[in-house]
């Protein structure tokens, strides 16, 4: 059976430019396809575009050149207010830092995407408090990110990364700031979420162990792509 | 303001799907807030404190040197109008630059490190 595909990025070209002469050219011309409900890693060296490509596939950077094609249209077209809330709507990230805002709960985490979107508090807060449960973190819900541990605070990025029920999450070294105990966990978290709920994955990652979870893998190098 | 501070903070909003916009409406609210309980504050205290001159002559003057045995202070409706609109004025165009400056925050430069 053909598996659907999700997104599609077409000859994405990305450069920074470092210094007044200085050109960096990151991605010379990649070009990917997302399978719905996969688990894509993406690998490659230090300092070789993943973040940049997973930044770009996830609508928060524009490429100098090339197409991002999700549900028939180029994502890039959009104005930036279309884009934040293709966002909002469709995609999911998790960081390598939990990046959950220090002021709130991990209730209140979870619950801000969706009212960013435009659900109201109430129905938020009963959805932040069955994926804060399916995350594991029933207890925890109304502790401060502070309050938690860092699997915990992760486990919260991740519940909130689902928050408005996105088609992708896209995740920039979930892992890399976890002991070997809490990886573990969270690498199963990933696959008890991506059969539960029906998610594509893609996941920028070093650690082996979740390589070894992939569909389907990536290697970046000197700014091309190759399938592993 | 708080805007350096918070620029990680912008920057997950900004991920989450926050619009440039909306992160203006924060800004500039908090702008706003800062300066009406200011004013508020203010206004309250400067009454307070004419009021206790008025009546107590906490601030005398030295009959040897003035006509008058005490600072002379007046309340005016118009003064607290005129005084809080300029302060309210003042706080809402101070928080212009730094809301503006909140929006334009690049997500990825915010989020980039811990």
């Amino acid at each position: 059976m053909m598996n659907e595909l999700i997104l599609k990025a077409e000859n994405i070209f990305k450069s920074f430019q470092t210094t007044k002469k200085l050109k960096l050219d990151v991605l010379k011309g990649i070009s990917l396809e997302l399978e719905s409900n996969k688990i894509t890693v993406i690998i490659g060296a230090s300092g070789a575009g993943k973040s940049t490509l997973l930044h770009i596939l996830g609508a928060l950077d524009r490429p100098d050149n090339g197409r991002v094609i999700f549900n028939d249209e180029n994502i890039f077209r959009y104005n930036d207010e279309k884009l934040a809330k293709f966002r909002n709507r469709h995609i999911g990230f998790i960081f390598q830092f939990h990046h959950l805002l220090p002021e709130f709960t991990a209730l209140e985490n979870v619950i801000i995407p969706q009212m960013i979107n435009g659900t109201s508090f109430d129905k938020a807060k009963v959805r932040s408090e069955e994926l804060l449960n399916t995350v594991g973190l029933t207890e925890r819900i109304n502790h401060k990110p502070a309050e938690l541990s860092g699997g915990e605070q992760q486990r919260v990025a991740v519940a909130r990364s689902l928050a408005n029920d996105p088609e992708i999450i896209f995740a920039d070294e979930p892992t890399g700031n976890l002991d070997s105990k809490n990886s573990e966990e969270i690498h199963k978290l990933i696959i008890e979420l991506k059969e539960k709920f029906n998610k594509t994955f893609v996941i920028v990652t070093h650690n082996s162990s979740l390589v070894n979870l992939a569909d389907k893998i990536y290697e970046i190098k000197d700014g091309k792509i190759f399938t592993v | 303001m708080s805007v350096i501070e918070k620029q990680r903070d912008i920057g997950i909003l900004r991920s989450m799907g926050v619009r440039e916009k909306s992160i203006l409406k924060i800004f500039m609210f908090e702008g706003i807030l800062i300066g009406v309980i200011g004013t508020i504050i203010g206004v309250l205290l400067g009454y307070l404190i004419c009021y206790i001159q008025i009546n107590f002559n906490i601030y005398p003057l030295n009959p040897a040197q003035y006509k008058i045995d005490a600072l002379p202070v007046e309340l005016r409706v118009s003064d607290f109008f005129f005084i809080s609109g300029a302060s309210m004025l003042l706080s809402f165009l101070a928080s212009l630059y730094p809301a503006k400056k909140a929006a334009k925050v690049n997500p990825i430069n915010a989020i980039k490190w811990e």
